[in-house]
């Protein structure tokens, strides 16, 4: 047996030598003697259940077949492709305000700010930062009012928002602008003489770089194809097929050929109905859900109904593109979990919930 | 290394900023709160202990309702054909890590998202 088949169980070919040997086996008394203490076993029950339930109750060993399958259920592989968040979630209005609180409290409880340790005396910086200081009208924690460090009612300090710390930071702190300012002043001019020659020029960045908004465009506009929309929620791809009722669902298809397992048949799922130009990755090989339905009386000859396993997959970069699809769909959107309730039936809905993440 | 002044007292400052911390009058530094502002301070602590209480019991649900789905889910697979259960819990030896993965910033890249990504 070679270093792999050691491991693997025996029904997959190996040999189910397990990791760790036991220091002294287990020497079993001999038959003669009566054992001293009896093993703990159930007794057997008066009345057995008739259905055995690790062979399913619905059909015989011998129907479970070969390859080719030939199940009473369709199987089917489903894709719940998502966008997970590019942004940490938006805080609520009491996480927001403990924040600040207990920023408040670091105040105070911190010792006096060493500006001695990060300014030179006598330098341009220092006279930068004590000019900062002194401008703003800031919380003092060891002065007079030290202890008016709570939030009066009716007073937005708490809320965050990055555009207004970077505006913050900008006029306490120290950016080197006056040293730099004559510096990006030449350059700029000179990038301004370049373009009116005609040359290709880049205008040289901003000091301290401006964080982008959290809403784009997309939020705006709330249109669910974009990718950028509701960048902190985990958006999810849902396929709309053509037909009046239960239109909106997941990608799916059933699986095809001898040799497609899940896995398989959801790559091919996607591909088919999303097209090639999605960078994805797969989570493993196991679904994580499952959708089940009867088909209506006299659909299909052997069928009962149709069992949809959804795999996981998560989006790295492009988007989806329905032209040339071959499952007959007709538009397609991403969506976060509490829109996806009212665009999806009820029923699928309630089928599906719990496979999604809320955030 | 170490710079000595004749006198014997250190010149470098982050030894100057170490003592300046451990000999301050103000260290420790405990707040006295009135009455009133106890209370509140306490009111506070409660509700914010109360709060992610309720945070982490939400968190640990989902988790379990999703390791629920995916059981139930790889039980009828299982019932329903042994041999593509088989595919789908067969530990594959190959695994790589993603270098593609991000994690969630507070605010979003110059780029934005890539929805011009081709394959090939």
């Amino acid at each position: 047996m070679n270093l792999l088949s050691r491991y693997l169980p025996e029904r997959l070919g190996g040999h189910s030598v397990p990791f760790f040997q036991p220091r002294h086996a287990f020497q079993p008394p001999p038959v003669d003697t009566p054992p001293v203490n009896p093993p703990l076993v159930n007794p057997p029950l008066a009345n057995p259940p008739a259905v055995d339930p690790t062979k399913g109750s619905l059909k015989p060993v011998e129907a479970h077949g070969e390859f080719p399958r030939k199940d009473w259920w369709d199987i089917a592989a489903g894709v719940v492709i998502s966008r997970p968040p590019l942004l940490t979630r938006d805080l609520p209005e009491f996480e927001q305000s403990y924040y600040f609180y207990q920023r408040r409290l670091n105040d105070r409880l911190q010792l006096p700010f060493a500006r001695w340790f990060y300014f030179k005396k006598g330098t341009l910086a220092e006279d930068e930062w004590k000019r900062k200081q002194a401008a703003e009208e800031r919380y003092q924690p060891y002065g007079p009012r030290a202890w008016a460090d709570e939030l009066l009612k009716g007073s937005t300090e708490h809320k965050l928002d990055p555009l207004k710390d970077y505006e913050r930071l900008v006029a306490t702190t120290v950016t080197g602008e006056e040293e730099t300012m004559s510096i990006m002043q030449a350059r700029r001019e000179s990038a301004k003489e370049a373009e009116a020659r005609g040359e290709e020029v880049e205008y040289p960045p901003e000091i301290v770089e401006k964080p982008f908004p959290r809403t784009t465009q997309a939020d705006i506009e709330n249109n669910t194809k974009r990718l950028d929309r509701k960048m902190s929620r985990t958006l999810y791809l849902v396929v709309k097929k053509k037909r009046d009722q239960h239109a909106w669902r997941f990608p799916q298809s059933r699986l095809s050929g001898k040799w497609e397992h899940l896995r398989w048949g959801a790559q091919r799922t996607l591909l088919e109905a999303a097209g090639p130009n999605m960078n994805t990755w797969f989570v493993g090989s196991a679904p994580i859900g499952l959708y089940k339905y009867k088909y209506p009386p006299g659909y299909a000859q052997n069928q009962v109904g149709k069992k949809v396993f959804f795999m996981k997959a998560r989006i790295l970069a492009g988007q989806a593109n329905l032209t040339n699809n071959k499952q007959d769909l007709e538009d397609f959107q991403w969506l976060a979990k509490d829109e996806l309730k009212e665009v999806v039936g009820n029923k699928y809905y309630k089928a599906v919930q719990h496979m999604l993440v809320a955030q | 290394m170490a710079k000595k002044s004749k006198k014997g007292a250190p010149t470098d400052v982050r030894i100057k900023l170490i003592r300046y911390s451990l000999h301050h009058p103000k260290t420790p530094r405990p707040l006295r709160f009135g009455t009133m502002r106890m209370l509140r301070h306490w009111t506070i602590h409660r509700a914010w202990k109360l709060y992610q209480a309720a945070q982490r019991k939400e968190r640990e649900y989902e988790l379990e309702r999703q390791y629920n789905k995916m059981r139930d889910a790889c039980e009828e697979l299982r019932l329903t054909s042994p041999g593509l259960y088989e595919r789908a819990v067969a530990k594959s030896i190959f695994r790589y890590p993603i270098v593609e993965f991000r994690i969630p910033t507070d605010t979003p890249a110059k780029n934005g998202w890539n929805h011009e990504w081709k394959r090939g």
